[in-house]
């Protein structure tokens, strides 16, 4: 791929958290060099604790690199910004608006007109499968549904990056199949940059182009895979297997890595 | 709609009966004699007494006797109240948005709070004398720390990731103050109104009782006892509770199922 279209792209980028008084300091990220380009979507795995939602929060702008640097089209990004878009785990939604009033929350701040909110909005409920639920409160809704709803939020005021921070990882597997097959489609129709954090390699598998395999900390990036199978993927297919076994192992002596120094602190607390 | 008002309907007659089995015991206790009548009377008597001191029957000179009493307790707690609610819920919100303003108000605010609003009630008579001023002072005095205290940690029960969410959509820090904080404090700043208002009221009684201006109901009360007119006083008594009640139910009742009840971020019971 040429270097014009590079959407995001990280340059040596190094985080230590400074120590205090109650906690030692730690190294997460020890230089992660990265490139994702234009309508691919890129997952970031590795171990807990290994630094890829840091990494995430990097790129979004809410957290600085204290080394190195993170470029959204060619611009370096020195705070969160209208550009991208973030999409948490625990979904964040705002329990004092409806449905559609999240929904436009981002196009309001950018004094979209009434008439372009409630386009847009309608259209979002379209694709994320909403429609009919604009004048609900998000307590009334799943935990799915008020994903839709965060990832609804997320594409209302057309980001050129969409950030989610391991999106499905608090839903139960049956609603997780179900998000990720819809999600993959959500995605087709509007060929954004996606980066992707999750700690499971089979999520990873069904929905990008390309996985980017983070060591334990202080992380570097241990394995870059890509993924050139047809969407929808099927779990079942050889060299969807293949390469999951492949970065399962890869995946498991991180773990393991981080297992040991979990046992050495318990071991050092008991002594 | 025709569920909504039965279920107002069952909520008003599950409050009414625990009340009405105090009272109907209550009755006996006082009719039999079981105690001295005249400490405890009867309350269907009481509520004779106190109707009498509502309506337009001539009462020491004036008519509407009591609700005379009432209107200027009230007008004296809303005063006290509303200084108290404007300026320290905007004091609260800027400690729960400001570091520097936390750490300057809040050794401040932990020295004055353990002193009962009613021990100010000397210094303030001297300040501002017999009268109004005085009463009204002390009653804000009740009101400001609930206020400030559940402003700020409104605030402060806002999320980063909140915060964070409305920033990468282009939020500047007033939008973020004003569109995120600001509700997402509500829960906690509408807990902290209340709190005050019943502090407000518990002061109030009790100043009107020392500063005895000659109206208020808490000055009715004690000026009743001087009589052994047990009846006004247990009917100045009811009326607290009475006017405790519309504000809590019909207010903050209305303003919570219209935000927080609404927005899940209460439970109703």
């Amino acid at each position: 791929m040429d270097q014009e279209n590079v959407k995001i792209r990280a340059l040596n980028v190094k985080k230590r958290f400074a120590s205090t008084p109650f906690t030692a300091g730690v190294t997460a990220l020890q230089d992660i060099s990265l490139e994702v380009h234009e309508g691919e979507f890129a997952a970031l795995i590795g171990p807990s604790g290994c630094g890829k939602s840091t990494f995430l929060y990097i790129v979004a702008g809410f957290e600085k690199a204290t080394a190195g640097e993170v470029q959204i089209s060619g611009h370096t990004v020195t705070k969160p910004g209208p550009d991208r878009g973030i999409v948490f785990q625990e979904y964040v939604l705002f329990p004092w608006l409806n449905v559609e009033q999240n929904i436009t929350f981002g196009l309001e701040i950018q004094n979209a007109s009434k008439a372009q909110c409630k386009g847009r909005c309608r259209e979002l409920l379209e694709i994320t499968g909403l429609s009919g639920f604009e004048n609900n409160y998000p307590h009334t809704l799943s935990g799915g549904m008020q994903q839709r709803v965060a990832i609804a939020r997320a594409l209302a005021y057309d980001p050129e990056v969409l950030l989610m921070d391991e999106p499905f990882g608090a839903l139960d597997a049956q609603t997780k199949r179900r998000m990720i097959a819809d999600f993959v489609r959500i995605w087709e129709s509007m060929n954004k940059t996606v980066l992707f954090v999750t700690h499971s390699v089979e999520e990873a598998l069904m929905l990008a182009d390309t996985i980017f395999l983070f060591s334990f900390r202080p992380s570097h990036i241990k394995g870059v895979f890509r993924i050139e199978l047809p969407r929808p993927r099927d779990v079942a297919h050889p060299k969807f297997v293949q390469i999951q076994k492949e970065i399962m192992y890869s995946l498991d002596e991180e773990v393991e890595k981080m297992m040991r120094l979990e046992l050495k602190g318990d071991e050092a607390k008991q002594k | 709609m025709g569920k909504s008002v039965k279920n107002t309907i069952n909520e008003v007659v599950a409050f009414l009966i625990p009340v009405f089995s105090v009272l109907v015991c209550w009755e006996i206790i006082s009719r039999f004699e079981l105690v001295n009548p005249v400490l405890l009377p009867p309350p269907t008597k009481i509520i004779r007494h106190t109707l009498i001191l509502l309506g337009p029957a001539d009462v020491g000179g004036v008519s509407f006797f009591l609700e005379r009493h009432v209107l200027i307790s009230f007008t004296r707690i809303m005063a006290g109240y509303l200084i108290a609610a404007t300026s320290c819920t905007i004091l609260g919100l800027l400690m729960g948005i400001n570091k520097r303003a936390f750490s300057f108000f809040n050794p401040l605010i932990t020295l004055i709070m353990p002193i009962p609003s009613l021990a100010w009630v000397p210094v303030v008579i001297l300040w501002l004398g017999l009268g109004n001023a005085t009463i009204i002072f002390v009653t804000m005095i009740a009101s400001i720390f609930p206020i400030i205290y559940n402003s700020a940690a409104g605030v402060r029960s806002m999320t980063l990731k909140h915060i964070w969410a409305a920033e990468i959509m282009g939020a500047d820090r007033r939008t973020i103050f004003l569109k995120v904080l600001l509700p997402g404090a509500m829960p906690y700043i509408i807990a902290g109104h209340k709190l005050a208002l019943g502090r407000a009221w518990r002061a109030l009684v009790a100043t009107e009782m020392v500063v005895a201006t000659g109206y208020g109901l808490g000055y009715l009360i004690f000026e009743a006892r001087t009589f052994m007119d047990t009846e006004t006083m247990y009917g100045g008594i009811a009326m607290i509770a009475v006017l405790g009640l519309i504000i809590e139910k019909g207010f903050f009742g209305h303003l919570e199922r219209k935000t927080v009840e609404k927005w899940g971020m209460s439970r109703s019971l």
